[in-house]
């Protein structure tokens, strides 16, 4: 089951590359700041699962596990915290585009991205710095 | 909360990944312990307790914060 898991995480790394090419190639247009700033993003957050979905294959032959409490309640955490930066984010966002002439789907796409950045650095600070005071009042 | 898992381990002579793979959770999860970033669950604590065939206040020392 946890292999499947990693082999997923894999598959999806390679389609999500695979597809981001096939845009860019499709697109046939020069590329402006935005679209670049985006695929940017993207790539960020691709190469970040590949080295998740890698480590996972190096503990898996190791025969340790790929999950266990402590990177489970990580994960919990980093997706509660960039939940509650979203209530902030939005409406930011929303107040920088309201008036503007940008296409709806350009705020969306810098609210999900943003969201997804968020959450990979909250992983990465609570991953570095531990969970020590999660049961204190 | 302080722990005494590091010493522990060198008087068994385990590695850090000997004591994961005791316990069933990754490396990374016992080098927290170790540093005290982490508290763990009860089980884990009685877990890690039984490879040292301690009990768990002589493995894991709770501050009292009162």
């Amino acid at each position: 089951m946890k292999s499947t898991k990693t082999a997923l995480i894999l598959v999806l790394v390679g389609a999500v590359m695979f597809s981001g090419g096939l845009w860019l190639y499709s697109t046939g247009k020069s590329l402006g700041l935005l679209e670049i700033g985006t695929a940017i993003l993207v790539l960020i957050v691709v190469l970040l699962s590949l080295f998740v979905g890698l480590k996972r294959i190096k503990d898996e032959k190791k025969g340790l596990p790929v999950d266990d409490e402590l990177s489970l309640r990580i994960k919990q955490k980093a997706g509660a915290s960039a939940f509650s930066v979203s209530f902030i984010l939005w409406p930011i966002i929303l107040i920088f585009t309201m008036d503007s002439d940008l296409d709806v789907r350009i705020p969306i796409e810098i609210g999900i991205l943003a969201m997804g950045l968020i959450f990979i650095g909250f992983w990465i600070y609570y991953s570095r710095m531990g969970l020590k005071d999660e049961n204190q009042n | 909360m302080k722990t005494r898992i590091k010493e522990l381990r060198a008087k068994h002579n385990l590695t850090q990944e000997d004591l994961a793979k005791k316990v069933n959770v990754r490396r990374e999860t016992i080098v927290f312990l170790e540093k005290g970033k982490y508290n763990p669950s009860l089980q884990l604590a009685y877990d890690v307790s039984k490879v040292f065939d301690l009990r768990i206040e002589e493995v894991f020392v709770f501050e009292d914060s009162n």
